[in-house]
């Protein structure tokens, strides 16, 4: 139902929308965060979240202080919603499994740039120097990289509806 | 991390944010989904999200029939993110369990109007008409409502960054070590 169109799904996972991350507790319950998240990947033009879902993955970074970095060390189940208030409402849902890489397993650099640049930089030239800074800004960070496979998506353009149900 | 102020926090859960929910599939794993929420309770003044939480529940409306109101029957643990993309950053996250109230033991319709006047009405009269409307077709499914009790908050509010002992330490010892 109010399926999303192959260009409006590739538009979403390009926007700087501040996802929400949801991770388990050690004792299985749900935790919530917001979260800066990138996504590497081809978005077929017959997409279908079911039976033809995109290909690729989503990355993000984090601290080990962070507390979701901990659960998802311990337990690598997770699931990413970014959505659109709109009107029109959209929301994509990706559920997936993270796999862990520490500086030794992959440079986390080159996705902090492509981060920042989306988030900071938001195709806007005049934001250079905003992303320089905050490049700097984190320097003295080592952050993990977060991998994400996606096992299950979810897709809804309420463009055509009235803005708010819970599709 | 900078937290977010009694007046602030107040003003946060009034405001017609979209929440996302998290909840379990019966293999643990975690499911998201956007969703409207109500917030009825109190915050003090010298709120904090471990010493002094804010006192209430929270409200969800969805149908019998939803993937994430199934799970919440069958697992009532739950956490739910209210973000604002800003600027300024603000966030609320509430960990709980959900109860469902369901019709006829419980009266959904005077909380779900509510619901609608928030998101629909925003506040501006101009939009009566569609609350009525969406009213309407709300009492046309088959509407329940959640009641959120939490348990954990978190609250932050990047706009206090500056304000934080934290930081003005830091900043000192920066100014110092110059």
């Amino acid at each position: 139902m109010y399926e999303m169109s192959a260009d409006t799904l590739r538009d979403m996972l390009e926007q700087p929308t501040i996802a929400t991350l949801a991770t388990v507790r050690r004792d299985g319950s749900p935790y919530t965060i917001p979260l800066w998240y990138l996504w590497e990947g081809d978005v077929p033009d017959d997409v279908d979240p079911t039976r033809n879902p995109p290909t690729g993955h989503a990355w993000f970074l984090g601290g080990e202080t962070s507390t979701w970095v901990r659960h998802l060390q311990q337990d690598p189940r997770m699931s990413l919603c970014i959505d659109v208030e709109g009107p029109p409402a959209r929301h994509v849902g990706i559920d997936g499994t993270v796999e862990v890489l520490t500086a030794e397993d992959a440079d986390p650099w080159p996705v902090m740039r492509r981060l920042v640049e989306k988030y900071v930089g938001r195709g806007d030239p005049a934001n250079e120097q905003a992303v320089e800074q905050y490049m700097e800004s984190t320097r003295s960070m080592t952050p993990m990289l977060f991998k994400v496979t996606p096992t299950r998506w979810r897709a809804i353009d309420l463009s055509q509806f009235e803005p708010g149900q819970d599709a | 991390m900078p937290r977010m102020r009694a007046d602030a926090w107040r003003e946060f859960m009034e405001q017609p944010h979209s929440g996302v929910l998290a909840t379990l599939r019966q293999d643990g794993r975690p499911y998201t989904i956007p969703l409207w929420f109500l917030w009825d309770g109190e915050i003090d003044d010298d709120a904090h999200p471990l010493r002094n939480p804010p006192r209430g529940h929270l409200w969800l409306t969805g149908t019998l029939s939803r993937v994430w109101c199934r799970q919440l029957m069958n697992d009532p643990r739950m956490s739910y993110c209210i973000e604002n993309s800003g600027p300024p950053a603000q966030h609320v996250e509430i960990d709980g369990t959900a109860e469902a109230m369901t019709l006829p033991d419980f009266d959904i319709w005077p909380i779900s109007r509510k619901l609608a006047e928030k998101y629909v009405g925003r506040g501006d009269p101009a939009n009566d008409d569609a609350v009525d409307a969406f009213f309407a077709n709300m009492q046309t499914e088959p509407r329940m409502l959640f009641r959120v009790t939490p348990q954990v908050w978190r609250a932050i509010d990047l706009t206090v960054y500056r304000g934080k002992r934290a930081d003005r330490e830091f900043q000192a010892q920066q100014s110092s070590a110059e």
